[in-house]
């Protein structure tokens, strides 16, 4: 029942794409295609995510992402970047500690990015 | 399929997946209410942000039954509301119960390959095998005591009975 299965993974797909059989063939393979790709990279997708997270939630503390991970690895914290980034926004009081731990760490943290200030443009109407 | 006669073995390879299969009883109340303490677990090589009555999905664990209680003891991290213990790499005293809850397969999914105008076209299904897990206890940290607030004890208070009135 090969079209029968065609047509159920057709589900929602545009114009005769859903209906017809030849037209929903062609764009179902080329959906299974797509999905094989995006397996793979939705592995380097959640690692870039999380490393953006992270990124944000040290720069609160004053401390950048490349900073923030060589201090970790100094002190052979072995967390990886999934649970860093459930951290950074689940458990603020935890990630400041790492936050801190790693800037005793590796004191290069001098030098570091200020979060930008707001600056308060009066509006005119 | 190997046979892994003498327990020892079981045991390294135990060690290998960072969990220690204990006994399985049925009359032990394991499932506590929510306390706010979490862990950073390590599983093989996942890690994974858990607290008191989370389930947990990881790769198919093999020595274990269902119902079977497990200690995870590679433990990185522990946080409660006051303090924060950080392991470097683990938490040596550290460990973290829980329950196999069922032992599953993921999901199909579609392995599809072509080539197109090559007359080249491979389908495949495939179902990945998984374990859940209920995480019941976190230790190695000192939980917050709630204080539950005292209930004033009513006294017994006779209402006075409305006496019928008798006409």
């Amino acid at each position: 029942m090969n079209k029968k299965k065609v047509f159920n993974l057709a589900k929602g797909f545009r114009g005769r794409a859903k209906n017809c059989n030849r037209i929903a063939r062609e764009r179902v393979e080329k959906a299974l295609q797509y999905s094989y790709r995006d397996r793979r990279s939705k592995k380097r997708d959640m690692r870039s995510l999380w490393i953006q997270r992270i990124n944000a939630g040290t720069r609160l503390h004053s401390v950048n992402y490349g900073n923030f991970m060589h201090g970790l690895m100094k002190e052979n914290i072995q967390l990886n970047r999934k649970v860093l980034s459930e951290l950074s926004m689940h458990e603020p009081l935890s990630f400041k500690a790492l936050v801190d731990i790693s800037r005793n760490a590796f004191p290069g943290n001098k030098n570091v990015v200020h979060p930008p200030r707001k600056v308060s443009i009066p509006v005119s109407v | 399929m190997r046979v892994y006669s003498p327990e020892e073995k079981e045991a390294e390879a135990a060690a290998i997946g960072y969990k220690v299969v204990g006994p399985l009883q049925e009359s032990d109340q394991l499932f506590k209410p929510y306390e706010p303490v979490f862990a950073v677990v390590q599983i093989g090589s996942h890690q994974f942000k858990v607290s008191n009555g989370d389930s947990i999905f990881t790769e198919s664990l093999k020595f274990c039954n269902v119902n079977d209680k497990l200690i995870l003891n590679k433990v990185l991290l522990l946080g409660s509301t006051t303090q924060t213990i950080v392991g470097r790499p683990t938490v040596p005293t550290a460990t973290v119960h829980a329950v196999v809850e069922e032992h599953a397969l993921d999901a199909k999914v579609i392995i599809f390959k072509k080539k197109r105008r090559k007359n080249y076209r491979r389908t495949k299904g495939h179902r990945q095998e998984l374990t859940k897990l209920r995480i019941t206890d976190i230790q190695g940290i000192e939980k917050p005591q709630t204080t539950e607030p005292v209930k004033p004890v009513k006294a017994a208070v006779k209402k006075p009975e409305k006496v019928a009135v008798a006409a």
